[in-house]
């Protein structure tokens, strides 16, 4: 019996089984394996390895009235089913077009197959001469997340320095990055997470563990938002060459347009570090006009910085 | 025959399968275009072997039924691979990436089939926006759907330009040719007129830009994954940066960072002086200048301070 035969009789057992089969149970169902047992349990490990990496999901349990138990293997056909999206020929072809117009690293032709593969006649292979969008590599991570978020899963991981309890609601991937936001058990609040910052494995609880509640995704542009303090308004002055950073960045209502093209930009400060940090990533392209404790905030700063190098 | 190995066609034939018990039969060309499947190779499989797959006690009824006639084939029986495999995360991720960020870059999708698509694939997977948000950079209004329309037909474009490294506002000939997201920005890069060889632009700083009557006149077709730039060749500088400070390195190319308990030496490229200003401005009280790879990329930094002074002095 081929390789291709014998998995493809595995799966449709393990698929068809109501309750976990022995290793033995699927030997002799499924024939073709070798009559020698150390040769047949090598033969069944790599065989169950190949359908995991493909992505099947093999769940281990112990067969019934067995003693002591033995292992037991079956595939549960909802977590093997797709969810079927219903795509008409033409939205499927338009998601096929912008994969290849759009380079992302992690899309392999496989995806599509499941979807019904791609229609013929269509520029597939092909790359066309897009962007790429790199989506990092925490893309296997971001995966794992989206499965625990989909089936409600407490995931547990290690970040910095401090074991986490996430209730996982929101994936965001933004300028560049992948986040995470939740319920954090462990502190109690929502809070937010990078991937590439959490270290280790992560480690998923059982499905349906908590009740979903909404949660924000990062803030990666005013993050002088993102703070406890008590808010302070406060209005900057960017000149005309950068104007063009907050007219595409913030809000209409957030901005004003001067006659000689710079913008006056009112914002809420709850972080003033953040702020800071905002403010002078322009260099002399901006000024903080209002409030005067936020000026001399910011000559303040500016004169804590050693000037090793002395000037002329 | 090109080889194809058992798991890869597996991982084709439970994907085709229950798309041709869907189509109640489907021609075999199409079949093997679909899913990547040699024609040769996939009448050999659906004979061989889907025929004889099946479950105890493998009488007929058990066992899938496999109907070839002249270039149709029919599946019966499959009860097993009724319905396809599910997306992994990843994979659901990665397909509204390409979707999301086809959609941004290229508002052409005039019937919509991309962005109902979308829709349709989130709803399944429970991916809705609340859930899975994807930015793929910001750009003024009108600037990235010209700058693509451009390059499609080999169009310069005439563009009000702001570069942070000059601290100037420019107007340039570009020729748009290649696009990509770095770090949440979308950047354009093709030939410049004006500096008379390809640069790059962040589109977010592009002001405006119009289509010109002018086609490509630079010979020079930049291979899309050859980069322009090189992190490898800019220049290096040694920042000393306090640990309370450090955060403002975060998705920075560094090199090296040696710990230290109140600060760190972090050595790093740097694409321009005032890039380097800006950042060490930022880092503030307690940032130093450990050393430079090009000499001239160290001065500069009081003028700058000054200057941000001057404008925040009490009037």
């Amino acid at each position: 019996m081929s390789k291709l035969e014998r998995l493809l009789k595995l799966l449709a057992v393990l698929i068809d089984t109501e309750q976990p089969l022995s290793a033995e149970d699927l030997r002799r169902r499924i024939g073709g394996y070798p009559d020698n047992n150390a040769s047949f349990r090598r033969t069944f490990e790599r065989d169950k390895d190949d359908l995991r990496t493909m992505g099947v999901t093999i769940r281990v349990a112990s067969v019934p009235a067995t003693e002591p138990p033995l292992d037991g293997y079956i595939v549960d056909r909802d977590v093997y089913e797709g969810q079927d999206p219903g795509l008409e020929p033409e939205e499927l072809a338009a998601l096929h077009l912008a994969a290849a117009l759009v380079r992302v690293d992690a899309l392999g032709e496989d995806a599509f197959w499941k979807l019904g593969g791609a229609s013929p006649g269509e520029a597939t292979n092909e790359r066309l001469d897009g962007p790429s969008v790199g989506l990092t590599d925490t893309n296997e991570e971001a995966g794992v997340l989206h499965t625990a978020i989909s089936e409600r899963r407490v995931v547990s991981f290690r970040y910095r320095d401090v074991d986490r309890e996430l209730e996982p609601a929101r994936l965001s991937f933004t300028k560049g990055q992948w986040y995470v936001s939740g319920h954090d058990r462990t502190r109690d609040a929502e809070r937010v997470f990078r991937l590439d910052r959490i270290d280790g494995d992560m480690v998923l609880g059982p499905a349906d563990a908590y009740e979903r509640r909404p949660a924000r995704g990062p803030e990666v542009t005013r993050t002088w938002e993102l703070g406890d303090e008590d808010p302070v308004s406060a209005l900057v002055r960017i000149d005309a060459e950068e104007a063009i950073w907050a007219r595409v960045h913030l809000r209409p209502d957030e901005i004003e347009i001067a006659d000689d093209g710079s913008v006056i930009v009112r914002v809420l400060v709850r972080n003033t570090d953040a702020f800071r940090d905002w403010v002078l990533g322009f260099l002399d392209n901006a000024e903080v006009l209002e409030p005067p404790e936020l000026r001399a905030m910011i000559t303040e700063w500016l004169r804590g910085i050693e000037l090793v190098e002395e000037s002329r | 025959m090109s080889k194809i190995s058992a798991t890869d066609r597996m991982a084709r034939l439970i994907a085709a399968i229950p798309w041709i018990v869907d189509q109640d039969g489907a021609l075999v060309d199409e079949i093997s275009e679909r899913f990547d499947y040699p024609r040769d190779l996939l009448l050999q499989d659906l004979q061989d072997v889907v025929f004889y797959v099946g479950v105890p006690p493998y009488t007929p009824d058990t066992l899938i039924e496999v109907t070839i006639d002249d270039d149709m084939v029919w599946i019966s029986y499959a009860d097993w691979f009724s319905r396809p495999m599910r997306l992994s995360g990843s994979e659901i991720l990665s397909l509204l990436a390409a979707g999301e960020a086809a959609l941004a870059f290229d508002n052409q999708d005039e019937a919509g089939a991309l962005a109902r698509g979308l829709t349709k694939l989130r709803l399944a997977t429970g991916s809705d926006t609340e859930t899975v948000d994807m930015q793929f950079g910001l750009a003024s209004e009108n600037v990235l759907p010209v700058l693509r329309g451009a390059a499609e037909q080999q169009m310069c474009v005439d563009i009000a330009y702001y570069s942070f490294a000059q601290d100037e506002r420019t107007e340039r000939r570009i020729e748009p040719r290649r696009f990509f997201v770095d770090q949440g920005n979308w950047y354009v890069a093709g030939f410049c007129h004006r500096a008379s060889s390809d640069r790059i632009f962040r589109v977010d700083r592009i002001e405006s830009a119009e289509t010109t009557a002018e086609a490509f006149t630079s010979a020079t077709e930049a291979s899309p994954d050859e980069p322009m730039f090189s992190i490898e060749e800019a220049p290096r500088a040694s920042v000393l940066v306090p640990n309370a400070r450090l955060y403002l390195l975060d998705g920075l190319p560094v090199d090296l960072i040696e710990h230290g308990d109140d600060a760190a030496a972090v050595t790093l490229p740097v694409s321009s002086t005032r890039w380097l200003q800006q950042l060490m401005i930022r880092v503030g009280p307690g940032v130093r200048l450990l050393s430079t790879s090009d000499e001239t990329m160290g001065s500069g930094l009081p003028d700058a301070v000054e200057r941000i002074m001057l404008r925040h002095s009490t009037s």
